[in-house]
């Protein structure tokens, strides 16, 4: 989950290691404030959320290699269309940081708005209108590309 | 020539003693051509979670609809003759609806076809469930939704709601084979 | 598949490199010394790694989600036709009566 999330928001395998592996040091530093696993599980997806997008707000002070020369991760397994599926991986990560972390939240790791809402400190009629649009961005963007 | 078709809709509550669906499966051996449906609990919230909707306002009501929903039964059944079921097969579910003080607010018959609604009514203009009975000399159907629901409500259960129509003698019978495939 | 089933089949999980978990570990100062702490951070470091079984239940969850929402939706068509044709029998006995 730490690791995934990190790579589908930062497009970037080994940032995402290395931003994941922080987390987990930084839940070992603060092991006695975790009562349960659900909480250590809770807390590490706020952790990893919020460090990802302060991570790519920092990219953008000082440029990287372009994230959409990164190659796809191979898959895995029997898929319906990888082709398809890397083309959306990538849209998602073209969209602005908030909306694309909601994304994530949403359609990743099965949260519903409300639980977005907390995890990010932000209104649920944000969440929602950051989820309306992204979706409608994406499907736009990829029905150019299918079309082009 | 299409002949007319038994439709049977129980509603069946699910709180206090509740009505055994069981008895309804003896009509599972008599035909091959049918549709069930249990949605409830923890199956009814994770099918309204996959149903998305965050923008799509259709998919919305839906998901609206359904958040306030217990649970969802539908059976119905498809026979290759007439007779294969007798009012007597379906009478101890009226009687235990009437006994459960649901209200039937609709009750026709058009030739050998008859439909009858039932509501569960709680105060205000709201309903504790809503069951379908709808009969037909080829074809007994059930469906029994719980959960609160207003009026509005039952109008989206009627209306469009952005879902398909399918005709339900194909979707319980096999897919048809490939032209193609037969010929190659 | 709808829009909304590809993306989140476009997203499912990536599980993490194996050698994550002994890079963690290798990075806490404590290491050796406090046997206690590094299992049990070992012990969630691990877990949270999503192992193939978890992967697993979650894809499970995900095609249970995915046939709940197919039932739900054949659910609600008969049940829009159900009462339409309730509504039309009644239509049709009135104006019959009327006749």
């Amino acid at each position: 989950m730490v690791f995934s999330l990190a790579l589908r928001f930062l497009r970037d395998r080994e940032g995402a290691e290395e931003l994941a592996q922080d987390v987990f040091l930084q839940l070992y530093r603060h092991f006695t404030r975790i009562e349960s696993p659900a909480h250590a599980t809770c807390w590490l997806r706020r952790a990893i959320c919020h460090r990802s997008i302060d991570e790519v707000r920092k990219r953008k002070l000082r440029p990287r290699i372009g994230l959409d020369e990164v190659p796809e991760p191979a898959g895995k397994g029997s898929q319906p269309d990888p082709m398809l599926q890397s083309h959306i991986r990538k849209l998602v990560g073209s969209l602005p940081e908030k909306a694309r972390m909601v994304v994530l939240l949403r359609y990743q790791e099965d949260l519903d708005p409300a639980e977005i809402s907390e995890m990010l400190e932000m209104p649920v009629s944000t969440v929602k209108s950051h989820l309306h649009r992204s979706l409608a961005l994406l499907r736009s963007k990829l029905r150019q590309e299918v079309c082009s | 020539m299409k002949k007319p078709f038994l439709l049977f809709a129980i509603i069946l509550p699910l709180w206090g003693q509740g009505f055994d669906f069981k008895s309804l499966d003896k009509f599972d051996t008599l035909t091959q051509h049918k549709t069930k449906v249990t949605l409830d609990g923890d199956l009814l919230k994770l099918a309204a979670r996959f149903l998305g909707g965050d923008d799509d306002k259709e998919t919305a009501s839906i998901k609206s609809l359904v958040d306030n929903l217990k649970g969802i039964y539908i059976r119905s059944w498809e026979f290759d003759r007439d007779g294969q079921y007798t009012q007597a097969d379906i009478e101890p579910l009226r009687v235990y609806l009437d006994r459960e003080k649901w209200s039937r607010i609709v009750e026709s018959q058009d030739g050998r076809e008859f439909s009858e609604v039932y509501v569960q009514r709680l105060p205000g203009d709201r309903f504790g469930g809503v069951a379908i009975i709808s009969a037909e000399p080829r074809e007994l159907t059930v469906v029994y939704i719980s959960g609160v629901m207003n009026l509005s409500d039952l109008d989206k259960l009627e209306g469009n709601m952005g879902i398909p129509d399918i005709d339900l003698k194909k979707a319980s019978k096999p897919p048809p084979k490939n032209k193609k495939e037969d010929e190659e | 598949m709808s829009f909304e089933d590809d993306l989140r089949a476009a997203l499912r999980h990536e599980p993490a490199p194996t050698d994550f978990a002994a890079k963690v570990l290798s990075r806490t100062r404590a290491g050796w010394r406090r046997p206690a702490v590094w299992a049990i951070a070992a012990g969630i470091t691990l877990a949270a790694l999503a192992p193939p079984a978890v992967l697993e239940y979650r894809h499970r969850r995900e095609e249970r989600g995915l046939e709940a929402k197919r039932e739900l939706f054949v659910a609600l068509r008969i049940t829009r036709a159900k009462l339409q044709q309730s509504r039309e029998r009644v239509h049709r006995a009135t104006a019959r009566h009327i006749l």
